[in-house]
Formats: structure tokens, sequence, C-alpha cells
């Protein structure tokens, strides 16, 4: 069997490609690498399939700056020429932002430890002392609050372990619960936590 | 990119909870955006029906490449909203808009719509009122786009023509030209004006300018009142296809379509002649793509779309003269791509089933036949010409070689047909079960699907009646519990009132826009979606305006009978037709056209 080229990529999901399932990202990024021109690896057996891996999926309607796939290729391309030549097959929303190898003992999807959300309110907000009060379900972790010149505000929330697989669609409930009813005007995946990069990203 | 005009509406709450939303937003891969050419003369191509279906349709993909290749000319495209879509654009006051730059479909030049069966006439309609245009051609004065129509319902556009400005007859590659010279130079003239001129194009039909007559007859006649105009309107076609331009960058949804793939055209129309096949007819004659344009088109559509697939199309396909070179080339080129070929419309024979198999990638769960009827007297008299021996060799074939499940197509209701027909499609399929178990290791079941035969204009069959929906009940009954005997079956039969809507259409004349315009009214939008489709609907609408759907259906017309779309034709002559329904029931069969050595005079090539 010949040697194979394992790489993590992060690319961006931003309005209005937040619209898009992740099974339209995976096609997209199979296709996108085929026009590319990338020396895709593909699976054993009898209907062979590109090695692509991806990330917990993003709810559609929440956009993200971190998605992660696993791509792996037959030959050993330089990250750069990878990145330069996906960007070139896709809108600047769908972006590749980073990429490296991927470390050769782990799977992409046991590394991702954290997604950090960005929830964003355009009114006011009454109780500015609010991250006191919370009582947030295990591996949910409150991160920061921001107010917007615009009188919104921005509240930011780590999801870890188990929890990387967890809805932010349905952690609004909760957020919606304890802000009177309030619901977020968007929502981000701002940051990941992938393991072997050793600190956060 | 600039700013998205619908900015609004993608931000807007309610978009969020519209099925597949991704399906709005345009942007795909390979569009084409004319940008600072926002002023230049427009066409909008419409489907009428979701983006799913219309960006599965090769045709879209032909007209996008040709009109856009003008210069200062824009074609982009719209697709009719699923129905919860229409309702958000509706209460937001937003109107149909284009994919490309948003724009909305009431501000072009164009408006082409492609109609490609009979229950998608009611969805013009949706397209009109969603995009604010009134219904009928008369009541739009200046101001709104020419509303154009084109595709195979052109074999007979009666039913339709009130709605319509104009109609294309046949293949609009060549004469784009001839159409874009017009818009961009006669752009803000009247449409008066506009019409006449275009009506000098070859293949132009504007039906108002060939009023419908008095006519007491239930199916009306018309007749051309502007001596300068020709009486019979003939249809474009193409003579080289080999040279003929195809979109080599085809568009790249990002939501999943039905057939997400890339597909090449290999041949236009179908040298075999079946007797109930429209398409058999009107896309004559048999025209092919070679092997090295074929191989070269698909090798630049896969470097340009990303596509894991690339499908063969046409009518026949094994009835390309190169096809096993063709094959074995495209294959040996995709390998290392890996892409897979596929083959679709196979004929039910062993030459057939070899090709397939030489595609290594087929996969072996299902494959596809059309046998159309059940025996070799039925099969004589459709001109399909199978014979029992090449099915069973077929199957057995196939089974032999490992596939688990085949699908087998059936009509019911085709003209003469007798008892001994229906008993014959049980006796094939059982027969074929038993062929499936002996030679078959991995033998699953043998898939039947019916539908009622519909008579299609400007085939031998056009004079042909519809079976009588009591009769078509009690064979769809028999056969049933024919093959209930064996549990190896699963038979298939789609609903054949649709059938009998369609035959109603496929045959109308110009009356029957009103018919349409009420099942519109009645909200019969969406009708080729059976949770949209109502029989009684189409029924009342019928007897509302004084007419009969069954009569119009099941009415055999005469050879003495103006057609309702006997002034426009397909270069086949009515003679020619009239003769091969006299060959069936004679029960003959017409060999397949070979223009050098077995012309049979349909009169196309002349």
């Amino acid at each position: 069997m010949e040697e194979n080229y394992r790489y993590w990529l992060i690319h961006q999901k931003l309005f209005p490609f937040h619209f898009l399932s992740q099974l339209d990202l995976n096609r997209f990024w199979e296709r996108a690498a085929r026009r590319g021109g990338l020396p895709l690896a593909f699976s054993q057996g009898f209907n062979p399939r590109p090695l692509f891996s991806f990330g917990p999926a993003t709810p559609v309607g929440v956009e993200s700056r971190v998605e992660v796939f696993e791509l792996t290729l037959t030959q050993n391309w330089l990250e750069e020429e990878i990145k330069e030549k996906l960007n070139r097959e896709g809108p600047a929303e769908l972006a590749i932002q980073r990429i490296s190898r991927a470390p050769s003992n782990r799977k992409l999807s046991r590394a991702i430890r954290g997604l950090r959300y960005s929830f964003w309110f355009s009114s006011s907000l009454a109780d500015s002392s609010l991250e006191e009060g919370l009582s947030l379900p295990a591996g949910i972790e409150w991160e920061k609050k921001e107010f917007l010149a615009s009188s919104g505000f921005v509240l930011s929330f780590w999801f870890k372990g188990e929890k990387v697989f967890s809805s932010p669609i349905k952690f609004v409930e909760y957020l919606s619960s304890i802000l009177n009813g309030l619901l977020p005007e968007k929502i981000i995946k701002e940051e990941v936590f992938l393991e072997t990069e050793g600190s956060k990203s | 990119m600039g700013t998205d005009p619908l900015d609004h509406l993608w931000k807007n709450k309610e978009f969020l909870t519209v099925r597949k939303p991704g399906q709005y937003l345009g942007r795909e891969w390979n569009i084409t955006v004319k940008t600072g050419q926002n002023d230049a003369p427009a066409l909008v191509l419409a489907f009428p029906d979701i983006y799913e279906i219309g960006m599965s349709y090769v045709g879209l993909h032909i007209l996008y490449q040709i009109f856009n290749s003008f210069t200062g000319f824009r074609a982009e495209r719209t697709f009719l909203p699923w129905p919860d879509m229409a309702e958000v654009l509706k209460r937001k006051g937003i109107p149909l808009f284009s994919w490309e730059t948003k724009t909305p479909v009431r501000e072009f030049d164009v408006l082409g719509i492609t109609l490609q069966h009979e229950l998608s006439y009611t969805n013009v309609l949706y397209i009109l009122e969603l995009a604010g245009i009134p219904f009928r051609s008369q009541e739009r004065g200046e101001g709104f786009p020419l509303v154009l129509g084109g595709g195979p319902c052109m074999a007979n556009p009666e039913p339709v023509a009130d709605f319509f400005d104009c109609f294309f007859i046949g293949e609009v590659e060549e004469a784009a030209a001839e159409l874009v010279h017009i818009w961009k130079e006669m752009r803000g003239s009247n449409k008066e004006s506009l019409l006449k001129e275009m009506s000098r194009v070859k293949g132009v039909y504007v039906p108002s300018l060939y009023p419908l007559p008095c006519s007491t007859s239930r199916i009306g006649s018309t007749s051309s009142a502007n001596q300068s105009l020709p009486p019979v309107v003939e249809k474009r076609w193409v003579k080289d296809l080999d040279r003929t331009p195809y979109p080599e960058k085809m568009i790249v949804p990002f939501v999943s379509i039905v057939h997400d793939r890339a597909s090449v055209e290999i041949a236009r129309g179908c040298p075999r002649g079946c007797r109930f096949c429209q398409a058999g007819i009107i896309y004559r004659p048999h025209r092919e793509r070679s092997s090295q344009t074929v191989v070269n088109i698909a090798e630049k559509l896969i470097q340009n779309t990303g596509y894991n697939e690339v499908s063969l199309l046409s009518l026949s396909s094994t009835d390309h003269s190169q096809i096993q070179a063709l094959v074995q080339d495209l294959t040996a080129k995709m390998r290392p791509y890996r892409v897979n070929v596929s083959l679709p419309s196979l004929r039910m024979d062993t030459f057939s089933l070899n090709v397939a198999r030489s595609l290594q990638t087929v996969r072996k769960s299902g494959l596809t036949f059309a046998p159309e009827a059940g025996t070799e007297r039925m099969r004589r008299i459709i001109n399909k010409g199978l014979t029992d021996a090449d099915i069973f060799q077929t199957l057995e074939t196939a089974f032999s070689l490992g596939w688990r499940e085949v699908k087998l197509y059936f009509m019911i209701g085709l003209p003469q047909e007798r008892e001994e027909d229906i008993r014959g499609i049980a006796r094939l399929v059982l027969e074929g079960i038993k062929v499936g178990r002996k030679v078959g290791k991995a033998f699953g079941s043998l898939h039947v699907s019916a539908s009622a035969f519909v008579p299609k204009p400007q085939t031998p069959f056009q004079w042909v009646a519809q079976e009588k929906p009591e009769v078509l009940k009690d064979k769809v009954g028999l056969l049933r519990s024919l093959l209930k005997r064996d549990r190896g079956v699963r038979f298939h039969w789609s609903d054949f009132e649709t059938n009998l809507v369609e035959a109603a259409l496929a045959r109308g004349d110009r009356k029957l826009s009103k018919v349409i315009e009420r099942v519109y009214q009645g909200g019969g939008f969406m009708q080729s979606w059976r949770e949209f489709f109502s029989f009684a609907r189409w029924e009342e609408a019928f007897t509302e305006e004084g007419l009969s759907l069954g009569s119009y259906a099941q009415q055999p017309l005469s050879i003495s009978q103006v057609l309702p779309w006997g002034h426009i034709s397909f270069g086949v002559s009515s003679d020619f037709l009239w003769e091969e329904y006299q060959k069936a029931t004679r029960e003959e069969l017409t060999l397949p056209c070979r223009p050098e050595t077995n012309c049979k005079k349909c009169g196309v090539c002349f």
C-alpha cells in the first residue's frame, strides 16, 4: 500500500453559506479538491470514497470560523500549496484559514476537545451580572460577555468533552430561559481546541 | 462579490425555517455573473419546478451556456420556490428573483420557460404570479418581459398558448444568435413589432398571429391570419451535433439535487421509432457526438466541476454507433480521476448489458429495463420489437452475473391491447423470476412498474383514444392478482389519474387555458407532486368550463380532422405518422432508421 499524507484543515463557513448543511459541505470539499487537482487518497473496497473526515457538524443557520476536516493525499504536498489550490475552488466565505499536518497517532474526531460559540443578541442586557447566577450544564463553560456599540451584547461559552457534539441551538433554549425569552440574532462557532496543537487555537 | 440585494431576506428568521434554504442562494460554482453589465438586455431561464429538479435537467445548462456566450447579453436562472418559501416571499412582498443577481424576474427583457411535461402547466401561472406578471399575453401591455416557451411540450403548445407571447419549436442552439440580435436591436420597441420581427425567425411560433378560427368542432384548429406567415411552423434542429457547443463548465450546486453528477449528451434523437414515444419523433433525426468529442467534454467537465460521476445521456445509449469504443476510452480516461461512468437508457438486449458490464464501476444492485409490453405481438404494435427470448436472455445474463434486482417498466392501455397482453406481462415477470432463482446466486426481486399509456401529439398514436379509466382499473386489478402469486415481485402502479390529465392536456386545444387557470386558482400548483395533485380539481375545472376531460383524453381523432397541433411540425410528415399507425394495426415492425442504408422517408432530413 502506498504511503498517505494526512492534513487537518480549518475553514470558515460564513453568511450566507451557513445555510448549507454538513452534507453539502462534504460534497463541496470533495469536488473542490478534485477541481484543484489534489492527489486524493481513496478508501479500499468495492466503492472507493476519498478519505475525508469531518469534525462535528455545525447546524444549518450557525456560522463558523473554525470548521475542521481531515484530508488524505497520496503525495506529500506543502500545506500552503493545498490551501491555495482549495481556496481557488470556492467562495471566500468558505475559505481555508489554516492547515497543518495531522499527528500520526491521532484521529480528528478524538482531538477536538472544545468549541467556543458566541451568541449575538441585538437588545440591551438588563442583568449586568448575568454570569454569576448561571447554572450551566456539565461540559459547558462561561467564557465572556461583550457589549456591542449598537446596544447589543454577545455571550460566549466553551462546549467541552462530550459537549462538542451538542448543538448550540439546543443551548439557546436554556439561554433564552434566563434572558426572559430573548433569542440570539446569530450564533458563531468562534474557536476550536484541538488537543495536538498544545494550546487553544 | 457586491452586497446581495436580498440580504434582508436571508437574515430574516422565517427564511431559516424553509426546507433546504441553501437552494435559494445562487452563488454556485461556475455560474456566470456579468459584472458591470446589469443594464445589458437579459433573459431569465425559468424552470417550472423546484431547484433540485430544474438543476438536474441538462437542457437548462445548455441554454444557460449558449445565451451567456453573447457579449452584451446575459442569461440568469430562476426556479419555483417550494410552497413554504413561496409563502415567505408573498408575505414579505418579495417578487420572484433570478438566482444570479437577485433581479426581479419582472425586470428581465425575456422570461423563457421550458415545458417538460403537461403537469407543469399550472406552474407557469405560479411563476407568473410570484413574479408579479399578468397571466395572459393579452393582459400584458408594454413593460413586462416577453414570455417565451420551449421544450418538448412544443409538440402541442395550444393549451398554454394564451399565457405565452411566443414559443420556440425545436433546438435553439443555432437560432439563439438570431433571437439575441433581435432582442438587442429592438430593445424598447413595442411588443407587437417585436413579436412580428421574431415570427420571421424559423422555429418561432407567435400564437396571437395564428388566432383560433370559429369552430364548432370539439377540437378547434388554428390557421395563420397573416398571409406572410407560414401556415405551419417548422422546428429548428442542429445538423452536426459533434460541432454543437456543450456546457463544459456545468454549474455545480451546493445542495443535493436529483441527478447530482456531470452529464454528457452522447446522442440526440433515437433511431428506433417506438410508436408511443414522443421523444423518438420530436428529436429526430438521430445524431451522435463522436467518441473523441465525448471523452474530451467529459474530461473538461470533471476538471471544471469536480463531480465523481459522469453520465452518458441519450434516448438509447447502445444505439450510438461507437458505443463500445466510447465506453472503453472514457473509462480509461476517467480511471485516474476515480470517476464513475454511468450509462442509463439501456435497451433490454445482451449487447447493451455487455456494454454496461464493461463499466467496471457499475454497481450490481439494480438494473432497469423497459420492455413496455407483455407479448411479442404488442411489442410489434408499438414497434419496440424485443422478443421474449431477448428479454429472458438478458435477465439470465444479468442474474448470473450477480445483479440482485432488476426493474421492469410496462405500459397498460396500449392500442389494440387484449387480456392476453396483460397476462403476458405477468407471464414475463413470473418466468423472469424463475430464471433469477435458477441462475442468480444473490437473486433478490423483480420490480415491476406500470403506468397508463398516454397518446401524445406528433406520434403515430396521436389519433388513438386513451383507455377508459374503468377498463384501466380492471386491467391493473388483473395484473395485480396475477403477480400476487409470487413473493419475488414488487409491483408498483403509478396512479393513472395523472395519466388521464396528461392525455387531456397533451391533446388539448387553446380552450384549455381556462381550465388550467381555474385549476391553478383552486390551488392546483406543483401537480407532478403527489401531495399537491388532485384529480377532482381537474375534472371540476373541465366541467365548469363546459368541457370534458374524458372526451379530450378518450376520444379517437380521425385522419380527416385538423389537429390542434396541426400547424406545428417537427419535420416528420403526417403521412409517415399515419402510415406507422396503420402498420401498428397490422402488427408490422418498422426497422430502425439508418439514413444511408435504410431511410424511412419520415421527412425530417429533407
